[in-house]
């Protein structure tokens, strides 16, 4: 078993935010990637049980921040009997600096995995420079 | 919802003691130790509810097999990136996975649910019929 695995992924990790929060429930920091092509960055970031309608993105002031919900309810039900997880909300920001264009930032949510593009500006994309 | 984190947290936070005193690779057969991905086990009625966590894993990556009273879940989770794109922050990870759990019953293939959603697997479990628990009446 241990031989077909490539990498060990790291466990959830809880957040320890600095600001409280008003309300009761776990947080935690999505795992993310964070690759740059010529026209714009790309956010994947993992939250595995957040929908499409949970999920809630905003820019204020440079910051872009993400919140995915987990619906208890579906766990009201259940009894534990083995745990290796848990489960909670998802919660991070990012701070964006002035090359990306705050109006173009799309994001799409699959499986579990948030992928969130921010188009650079125009003005921060590379320019070929030809010698003459 | 209160009732079900505050006595989930409690046996999370047991199982965690118990696997750093139990389960560190000092005892191990292996230099593997922690599962991954990391699996959940749930009762709902008489029926088992094993939950996993693999965000990004297709339904056609993952495979599922019942024998007895064990489940064995495998797969594989794929990250790609598109070409030419330069990495700044790598937190994810790809991996295959193989997993095999007992559970308290004997399973009744015909009746097994199993649901990819949201990066989320449930497979619901119900027990053979010859092993529900009966109920006496003390006469």
């Amino acid at each position: 078993m241990s031989e077909k695995k490539d990498m060990v992924t790291g466990t959830k990790h809880e957040l320890k935010s600095e600001e409280e929060k008003t309300e009761q429930g776990k947080f935690y920091k999505p795992a993310t990637d964070i690759i740059e092509t010529k026209e714009d960055l790309v956010l994947y970031m993992d939250m595995p049980g957040v929908n499409k309608g949970s999920v809630d993105i905003r820019v204020e002031k440079n910051q872009l921040t993400v919140d995915g919900r987990i619906y208890y309810s579906r766990y009201e039900a259940l009894k534990a009997q083995y745990a290796e997880y848990n489960v909670g909300h998802y919660t991070r920001s990012f701070q964006l600096s002035s090359e990306i264009d705050q109006e173009k930032i799309s994001a799409k949510l699959e499986d579990g995995v948030l992928t969130l593009n921010l188009p650079k500006a125009e003005q921060a994309k590379p320019k070929q420079i030809s010698v003459s | 919802m209160f009732g079900f984190n505050s006595a989930f947290d409690t046996l999370w936070r047991l199982q965690r003691a118990m696997d750093r005193a139990m389960d560190n690779d000092y005892f191990g057969l292996s230099t593997f130790s922690a599962g991954t991905p990391s699996l959940n086990i749930f009762k709902e009625d008489e029926n088992s509810l094993v939950t996993v966590e693999i965000p990004g894993v297709k339904k056609e990556d993952v495979k599922l097999e019942v024998k007895g009273n064990t489940l064995r879940i495998s797969g594989e989770r794929k990250i790609e990136f598109p070409e030419k794109a330069s990495l700044h922050r790598r937190e994810r990870s790809a991996y295959k996975f193989d997993r095999t759990v007992r559970l308290s019953h004997e399973v009744d293939e015909n009746k097994i649910k199993a649901e990819l959603k949201d990066g989320v697997l449930a497979v619901l479990l119900p027990p053979k019929e010859e092993h529900k628990p009966k109920s006496i009446t003390v006469s």
